[in-house]
């Protein structure tokens, strides 16, 4: 309670009494633009007493100026067993000043943060703050203990989208070479006294931004302060983060003793091996075992956040999460010799991505990596059904930390690009009188195309459900589907599979009187490529590229004949490529569609041509081929 | 099918031996482990072999009362490794941080069984890897992950629920989302108390037995004396006990399907409401009996009927309305609905709702509506309170009222113009519920007598689009004006006003090959237009246009072949197109051709037409789904019917030279 009471002494002394008139006049209308939330004056205060311990305090003043505020008005304070929330306050203001609500922890909201998680200690507190007198002013105070000190805090002084700041300042004091920091959009001064390293970073005058499409990073919108510990400790556990190699160091400290697997464990494995098996085919079978005895199990306990089970429970137990898996693998591949490498990695199709030449903790998965002599495998050891070798927009084409013996190394993952993200398509069409068609259809998908319409999930359903999952999936119209036939995945150097369907297609060629109108991209288009934006001020960014090839050979009924037939057309740009041709038999055509979109990352001034090649695309496929009945 | 079935207690008892536990815990049979598929659902990759729920009263001592005591088993049969994950565990149970009743959990014992090499290997769930984590501030979890889990395996587990909450005994779920082999609730009822019970849900056959049975129940007791002095004691009570048993077999799984929009009302279950209760020695006492009484209970509530009447907040500004009622109605309702922030909570009952609530300017669903009762009948209006249960929340029992049913209210006001149901929390426009309040029926509580009220109430999503086209010599000139009504006009509302050059440019982005100009959105409190011009290039001699676009029907959403659940839209659907294409002068067209066709008891209607009078073609497509639930057995038609209308909507008019 003293402590408590101290703390809010502490508060009073850094902000003053919230009394003055805000003037919204005063401020900038730049501000205000594409504004629904300004901040007046936000605080941080990061205080690093030890590696065992820091204190961040922050306060904010700012102006809620319309219901569609959500960021500033749902307050979210994390904690677990590294961090403990010590006070939060919120008051609500009128713009004259006046009172509205006075807000304490303890009125906060309580939950946990586990999600899917069997076990997990993460949680939240949190306010969400209703009022409905626009504009309004909160004025926040909150501080957070941190035990240990594997991470120090981002700044992110404009942390969402229509959101101004006035001015906003992060103050970190901390022992003499204690931490570093990647800023980005701003710089800090810094000062020594006292042995204690003094660093402020300061913003003034942010105006709001929109997010933009196609694109991931919060950096090319606004500042961003990344800090991280040189010397830390958690949970007893020393190491350093200075640089990649140590902190691998550290992982191996709290690895190591870890590798428990009972005598005999790879016998069920090696039993299978004979001479002709390559180390590439002793990998797969280790990892065919993998799939078949284990799961995963996501239990996430104190330290347990960083350190893997046990092999031996693993063994026994036959679960463990993404790091215990990992590490299971990683035993077991010792026992039949083979060297492979516990590797932590930022999954996400779109999360944050590690940045080589700042090393920090922030990790939130781990796989395998096991060289070969030509190229490397990673495994992805929590799931039961990931075809061998395949990382998928889950985690390829990504800087990751690969801890050796000797420490930690970074290493980027395999990379998939157009040429081999393909999705093939071939078709059979014969169109009938009424407008319905035959279609006899065959579907390839490579890479990482194999993620496209969950292609990859259908392969593992059942064939009731395969059914379904192609009615679900393909919007191609009224269709009746006669046969299917869904393929397993395969892999040698790429994943690959493909379905077979033969159906009827009752909406094939939309029909009138004498007519039949047929839309050759009724089975591939790029219609979900938005861009509607008339211009962009943030740079933009293809990720995943791939290809698409349409063969398709239509017939018509003898009486039809064509009155408006397709053309041939070409596009090569910078970004990607599309072509179409046509090939006529008399009421017979053979079609053929390829597009492909290349990775890249573009200027915001290029986004005019990029949108314009995607437009012509879309227009080229919206075109029909108009036959008639001269009878 | 969401049939609601009322299954009566019988008061005749039925003396039959005592029956045997349909599995005993820890007697996994061999037959169980070598099992490889799930007989009536082969594709499943798990299946519940047995869920079994056998539920008594027992007096707490502590308490100074009875409680139930729930002990619930069940047995998984994990087929591969697919679906290793049924062996994750989770136990959820009412546990709130504030308030005296709840659940608790106790006595977990969970093995995995495997077949090794023809013998039964059983591995045991240590309690080192039980975990108990607060979810939030009402709930917690028991959560374990089993042990050795393999392909084959059969993981059993049991545990005790011990709950306060008498009224509602313990609803028992029989359908989940794995087939399910046996599932079984067992409940012995002491003489004291007499529920109703009911099937709720999908329609699935239940096997019922009633037994007589004597418990006794033992409690402590303490006396004081006339000196003073205390005597305690222990008595035991005995009750001639009803024992049921419900039993249902080879349930299907609720599979997730295309527009499953009130998901929570459809698995199989059986729900149970104390009627009366009769201590040893003391009267009896009708705890829900009808609506009747449970509105006459509500509106003597301290926290409901009895802070209706007590205005005296809005004084002021009912003395500056003019006009009649309904003007009156709706200018309290737009002035309470900009004076309340809304904190997003639902709610049935408020002890501040009136001046404290209004001072406050905040409150859930309940403080917001209840108040703005209270300023109704202040302004001498006709007001009530309507109680209802949200979509997804299920829906109150016909006949047998109870509380936890409902989760919501909301105003309803009579005047010469109706009656007219709204929600002030909200930011629609007077008269217009939230989607969320689209369910059923709600119960209109008033001081005279209650009476259930339509939500849907005939509500309606309306989309009028009307387009000219221009046609010269190169170009194709289209003005379309499109009308938005009723929830069209809210689901638009709210996404032109969260993001209007998103909005604008979404439409550009639909026309890749024309040039769009002149956008204009004008948007009212029940109504949202939109103009916008579309220029496009034609060939010249022969011209092909799609008269229905945006706004009409032109893909079927119902593609899957067969259906197991049933379909609940909120509201209706009226989307009309109206195209006018004016023909230049030389050119003919040839057009589809007229349709009409209609779902029978006019549960909806589809009209194409197609008028030429001199150079003008006129072509209408009309489409009005009247109804909003159908069962699945109507799922064929409803497709059928929509795949009509598609395919009509997709036909081409050809404009050429003569």
């Amino acid at each position: 309670m003293r402590a408590l009471t101290c703390i809010s002494l502490l508060f009073l002394a850094i902000i003053p009494a919230f009394s003055q008139l805000i003037r919204l006049g005063h401020l900038p209308d730049s501000l205000k633009t594409d504004a629904n939330e300004m901040i007046l004056e936000d605080n941080t205060y990061f205080n690093i007493k030890d590696i065992h311990s820091s204190k961040l305090r922050r306060n904010y003043r700012a102006v809620i100026l319309n219901s569609k505020a959500d960021n500033l008005t749902d307050l979210v304070l994390y904690y677990s067993n590294f961090r403990e929330i010590v006070d939060a306050d919120i008051k609500i203001y009128s713009l004259l000043g006046k009172e509205l609500d006075h807000i304490k922890l303890k009125d906060f909201g309580d939950f946990s943060t586990k999600g899917y998680s069997v076990a997990s200690d993460s949680r939240a507190k949190y306010y969400k703050i209703t009022e409905n007198r626009f504009p309004y002013v909160i004025e926040v105070a909150y501080e957070v203990s941190y035990k240990g000190s594997m991470f120090y805090p981002a700044w992110i002084p404009q942390s969402s989208e229509n959101l101004s700041v006035v001015e906003a300042k992060l103050i970190i004091e901390a022992p003499v070479n204690s931490f570093r920091h990647k800023s980005s959009g701003v710089m800090p001064k810094i000062s020594t006294s006292d042995g204690r390293d003094r660093y402020e970073w300061s913003v003034a005058s942010l105006p709001a931004f929109e997010y933009e499409t196609l694109s991931y990073s919060i950096e090319d919108y606004a500042p961003v302060v990344y800090t991280a510990p040189n010397d830390f400790e958690m949970e007893g556990y020393e190491g350093n983060l200075s640089s990649w190699d140590s902190f691998g160091l550290w992982i191996n400290q709290l690895n190591a003793n870890k590798n428990t697997l009972p005598p005999g464990s790879v016998e069920p494995i090696t039993s299978q091996f004979d001479e002709s098996y390559t180390v590439i085919d002793k990998v797969q079978t280790v990892y065919q075992y993998l799939q078949d005895n284990t799961r995963y199990v996501s239990i996430q306990l104190g330290i347990g956040g960083w350190q893997p089970f046990e092999s031996g429970f693993v063994h026994e137990n036959k679960y463990g999460d993404c790091k215990a898996l990992s590490f299971y693998t990683q035993s077991l591949l010792k026992e039949i010799g083979i060297d492979s490498y516990y590797t932590l990695i930022n999954a996400g199709a779109y999360s944050h991505r590690t940045n080589p030449d700042f090393p920090e903790a922030h990790f939130n998965h781990a796989i395998l990596t096991v060289p070969m002599e030509n190229d490397t495998i990673w495994l992805e050891c929590t799931s039961q059904t990931n075809p061998f070798g395949y990382l998928g927009k889950f985690t390829s084409n990504r800087f990751a930390l690969m801890v050796t013996e000797e420490g930690g190394v970074m290493i980027k993952t395999r990379d998939y690009n157009e040429s081999e993200n393909v999705q093939t398509t071939i078709a059979n069409v014969a169109v009938n009188a009424d407008g319905s068609a035959d279609i006899d259809l065959t579907r390839n998908y490579s890479g990482l195309e194999i993620e496209n319409d969950s292609y990859r999930g259908a392969t593992l359903k059942s064939e009731t459900e395969q059914r379904k999952w192609f009615y679900d999936k393909h919007s191609w119209g009224n269709l009746e589907l006669k046969e299917l036939t869904i393929d397993k995945i395969s892999y040698e150097e790429l994943p690959k599979g493909a379905i077979k369907a033969n159906l009827v297609l009752k909406n094939a060629a939309s029909s009138n009187a004498n007519r039949l109108f047929f839309k050759p991209t009724i089975f591939t288009d790029i219609s979900g490529l938005k861009l509607n934006g008339s211009s962009r001020k943030y740079p933009l960014e293809v990720r995943y590229p791939y290809s698409q090839v349409d063969t398709l050979i239509v017939s018509f009924p003898e009486q039809f004949y064509p009155e408006s037939k397709l053309g041939d057309e070409e596009i090569n740009s910078v970004f990607g490529n599309y072509s179409r041709r046509v090939i006529q038999q008399e009421n017979k055509f053979v079609i053929i569609r390829t597009f492909s979109l290349k990775k890249g990352e573009y200027t915001p001034e290029s986004y005019g041509d990029f949108k314009g090649f995607i437009r012509e695309v879309q227009k080229y496929d919206r075109k029909r081929l108009v036959m008639i009945n001269k009878t | 099918m969401t049939k609601l079935l009322t299954v009566l207690l019988l008061t005749v008892s039925i003396n039959l031996a005592a029956q045997k536990a349909p599995i005993k815990f820890g007697k996994v049979s061999e037959e169980e482990l070598e099992m490889t598929e799930c007989s009536f659902y082969p594709e499943a990759n798990s299946m519940t072999l047995a869920s079994f729920g056998d539920l008594r009263f027992f007096y707490n001592d502590q308490k100074n009362s009875f409680q139930l005591k729930i002990q619930i088993t069940e047995r998984i049969k994990v087929f591969n490794t697919l679906d290793k994950d049924a062996a994750n565990i989770s136990i959820r149970y009412y546990d709130p941080v504030k308030g005296s009743n709840k659940e608790s959990i106790s006595g977990l014992k969970a093995f995995t069984y495997n077949l090794v090499d023809g013998k039964v290997e059983k591995t045991k769930l240590p309690n080192s890897e039980e975990f108990v984590t607060r979810i939030s501030d009402y709930r917690s979890e028991v959560s374990f992950a089993m042990p050795d889990v393999r392909e084959g395996s059969v993981i059993e587990y049991q545990y005790d629920v011990t709950s306060d909450f008498i009224s509602n005994l313990y609803e028992w779920k029989f359908q989940t989302s794995r087939p399910t082999l046996h599932s079984e609730f067992r409940y012995v009822i002491p003489e004291y108390y007499h529920y109703t019970s009911s099937q709720v849900g999908n329609f699935v056959p239940l096997e019922r037995e009633e037994l007589s049975e004597r418990e006794s129940f033992t409690y402590s007791w303490e006396q004081q004396g006339s000196g003073g002095n205390v005597t305690r004691g222990k008595s035991t009570l005995t009750s001639n006990s009803k024992k049921y048993v419900y039993v249902a077999k080879e349930l299907l799984p609720l599979i997730d399907e295309p527009f499953m929009n009130n998901k929570p009302n459809l698995p199989t279950r059986l729900e149970f409401q104390l009627m009366s209760r009769k201590m040893p020695g003391q009267m009896l006492k009708v705890i829900a009996g009808n609506y009747d009484e449970f509105n006459e209970t509500l509106m003597e509530s301290s926290s409901f009927g009895s802070v209706l009447n007590k205005g005296n907040f809005a004084k002021d500004k009912i003395a500056t309305l003019e006009g009649d009622d309904t003007e009156k109605a709706i200018a309290l309702y737009k002035w309470l609905q900009g004076h309340f922030a809304y904190n997003g909570n639902y709610g049935v009952v408020s002890s501040t709702a009136g001046k404290s609530a209004f001072n406050d300017a905040k409150g859930d669903v309940a403080d917001i509506n209840l108040t703005l009762i209270a300023a109704y009948r202040e302004a001498g209006l006709n007001a009530n309170p309507v109680i209802l249960s949200t979509r997804g929340h299920g829906i109150p029992h016909p006949v047998y009222p109870s509380y936890e049913d409902f989760n919501y209210t909301i105003a309803a006001v009579q005047t010469d113009k109706g009656l007219f149901l709204t929600d002030a929390s909200t930011s629609l426009p007077f008269g217009v519920l939230p989607v969320r309040c689209l369910n059923g029926q709600g119960w209109m509580a008033n001081e005279e007598q209650g009476q259930w009220v339509s939500l849907k109430n005939n509500a309606t999503h309306t989309t009028t689009t009307m387009s000219t086209y221009t046609i010269t010599e190169d170009e194709l000139q289209v003005n379309t004006d499109v009308k938005y009504t009723d929830y069209a006009a809210l689901e638009e509302g709210k996404q032109y006003k969260d993001d209007k050059t998103g909005y604008e440019e979404n439409i550009i982005g639909s026309y890749p090959e024309s040039e769009v100009s002149g956008i204009e959105v004008v948007t009212e409190d029940n109504e949202i237009r939109l103009k916008f011009d579309v220029v496009k290039y034609h060939d010249g001699d022969i011209i092909y246009l799609q008269p229905v676009q945006g706004g009409a029907i032109l893909e079927n959403p119902f593609k899957r072949e067969e259906r197991q659940s049933s379909i609940d839209w909120p509201y209706g659907f009226n989307k009309t197109t109206i195209t006018r294409i004016t023909l230049p002068e030389g050119y003919i067209a040839e057009t589809p051709e007229a349709a009409n066709v209609a779902l029978p008891d006019k549960a909806g209607r589809f009209l194409y037409s197609v008028n030429q009078m001199g150079n003008t073609l006129n072509i209408m497509s009309t489409f009005k789904l009247d109804r909003t639930d159908f069962s699945a057995q109507d799922y064929p038609m409803l497709k059928q019917f929509y795949q009509i209308v598609a395919d009509k909507n997709n036909e081409m008019v050809v404009i050429k030279k003569q």
